[in-house]
């Protein structure tokens, strides 16, 4: 039980990781757009999207 | 523990809002970045560091043949001028530029710049300088008279800077045999403010050139009467499809006097030339020396100039083109460099009774005259045309009406003549930053400079580089402070 609720907790705090870093993603791109190399020159947006990706990936194996 | 899980639950607007107003303070950095409030951000890249961030601001060298890349490595220059763009998310209206390079440079090889694209039209940078080691050399040996502009004399001619300065207003120099300032002196990114006086053996009378020029010429004027007037016939080869404005700037010590211009509305199609005519005419003061800039894009030719006055000469560059016949050049030079612009132009030719050979089209070559050449006028005799010609001093089509207005400068050409007592210089020497790596900083005004694309075009140039294949300059960072108008002053229109 113990187990089953620390994962819950866990899945829980990926599940807003993943929502945060696609909305980050989102942003930076859309900033990008807007106004290019802003983002790009501080930023490298792949770092941003793998772990998007990542994040993704673990909360969709979980489900 | 079912009721700890739903007070989790609970919480996540709290989480939530948290990474929302993480978002929020993002998109705040990043639009304080772009807009730049306070008028002031330093961009830099350190090749010494393996990883980077982001991309940065500072692109890559070009041409890629002129630097060697390899990971782990510093960039290492080995040819002459380097590139590099420099992105800016808004303009600025100064650049203060701080180089930190190693160099293994042969004596040779004395000077290294840096420099802005100023002119996107005739191609044009404002070159600063990062070291000279001729100056450098010279300080320890001659005595310094002023830090700021530095000022320095073979021997002990002045106690103090104040006497020194007055003495080059009237023209008199101590020490100075000829009695002209312009024999004893050099200078290096700097202009004195010199009385012109220049004597010609023929009276002063209109002049009429017909020897195709290609691209931007500067010119020289002293005119004996008190009014200037000049009529430039240009040809638009309309080889490009850009606009190709022609403008006539007409200035005395660097101030701007008059201007003309004409704008090319682009209408003819391409391949198809048009003529056209702009004129200047604005009253001068006879006996002064003026500065006329033609300036106009590789793809116009000045067909023919009229002018009021045959006192003119060009300064370092001319690119004759279609003439069809012999060209007689006369130049203060002693050296110069071609460039053929097709094997059609290559040639053998006469420079001061000695014979060289232009072989390579598309090259620049260099052609050096020897050592003991020491005559004010030197004779260049082309058989072809199309050949771009350049040198650090003056070119005229006559030798009668041929003067040099110009102080002879410390560069890499600059040999260390007698007559030579005294050098004048806006120049600060590098300092060691750690080991062997040297840094200096050099500052431009961003005003009115070429920018595209939100880019502002640098150029790295070590003069004769290439020449010793164990040169190189390696550069460990660019630092580039920006400064300008802050957000307040914006809005408010300070």
């Amino acid at each position: 039980m113990n187990f089953f609720s620390k994962r819950k907790e866990g899945g829980l705090f990926v599940n807003e990781l993943f929502y945060f870093l696609l909305s980050l993603t989102v942003v930076s791109i859309v900033l990008e757009i807007i106004f290019p190399r802003i983002i790009l020159a501080y930023l490298n947006i792949n770092y941003l999207i793998i772990a998007t990706t990542v994040t993704g990936l673990y909360l969709l194996i979980k489900e | 523990m079912k009721e700890k899980v739903l007070k989790k639950i609970k919480n996540i607007p709290a989480i939530r809002l948290f990474w929302l107003s993480l978002i929020v303070i993002f998109i705040i950095v990043f639009l304080t970045l772009k807009v730049v409030p306070g008028g002031k951000i330093v961009y830099r890249y350190n090749y010494a560091r393996k990883f980077h961030f982001g991309q940065g601001f500072i692109y890559n060298f070009t041409p890629q043949d002129r630097v060697i890349i390899q990971s782990g490595r510093l960039p290492k220059i080995i040819g002459d001028p380097l590139y590099f763009s420099v992105f800016t998310p808004r303009s600025f209206s100064q650049a203060k530029l701080k180089l930190y390079y190693r160099r293994n440079l042969d004596e040779n090889t004395p000077i290294i710049e840096a420099g802005v694209l100023a002119d996107g039209v005739v191609w044009r940078y404002d070159l600063k300088p990062i070291e000279n080691r001729l100056i450098d050399n010279l300080r320890s040996s001659w005595q310094v008279l002023s830090q700021e502009p530095l000022v320095m004399q073979q021997n002990n001619y002045y106690q103090n800077s104040e006497s020194f300065f007055s003495d080059l207003k009237t023209g008199k120099l101590e020490g100075c045999q000829t009695g002209k300032v312009l024999d004893c002196l050099a200078v290096y990114n700097y202009s004195p403010d010199l009385k012109a006086d220049f004597s010609f053996s023929k009276s002063d009378k209109p002049l009429e050139l017909n020897i195709p020029l290609r691209g931007a010429h500067t010119l020289f004027i002293y005119p004996e009467n008190n009014a200037l007037s000049f009529i430039v016939t240009v040809t638009d080869l309309n080889l490009d499809k850009n606009e190709d404005p022609v403008k006539l700037i007409l200035s005395q010590q660097g101030k701007i006097i008059a201007q003309s211009d004409l704008i090319d509305e682009n209408s003819v199609p391409s391949g198809q030339e048009e003529v056209k005519t702009l004129s200047l005419e604005h009253g001068v003061k006879a006996g002064k020396l003026y500065k006329l800039e033609i300036k106009i894009s590789d793809d116009v030719v000045i067909k023919e100039i009229k002018s009021s006055t045959n006192r003119l000469v060009f300064a370092n560059k001319l690119w004759p083109v279609s003439w069809g016949k012999d060209l007689n050049i006369y130049t203060d030079s002693n050296y110069l460099q071609l460039k053929a612009l097709g094997p059609a132009s290559l040639q053998d030719f006469i420079f001061n009774k000695q014979s060289f050979s232009l072989s390579q089209p598309y090259e620049k070559q260099e052609f050096l005259l020897q050592q003991e050449n020491n005559e004010a006028v030197n004779e260049i005799n082309l058989v072809r045309d199309d050949v771009i010609i350049e040198s650090g001093g003056i070119f005229s089509f006559t030798k009668d009406t041929f003067f040099n207005p110009l102080v002879k400068k410390v560069d890499s050409y600059y040999q260390l003549k007698p007559s030579n007592k005294y050098i004048m210089a806006d120049y600060k020497a590098p300092q060691i930053y750690h080991g062997d790596i040297l840094v200096n900083e050099v500052e431009f005004n961003l005003q009115g400079v070429y920018r595209e694309d939100s880019k502002y075009n640098f150029a790295i140039s070590v003069p004769g580089i290439e020449k010793n294949e164990a040169n190189y300059v390696e550069i460990e960072k660019i630092e580039i402070e920006f400064s300008g108008r802050t957000l307040w002053q914006k809005l408010f229109n300070l």
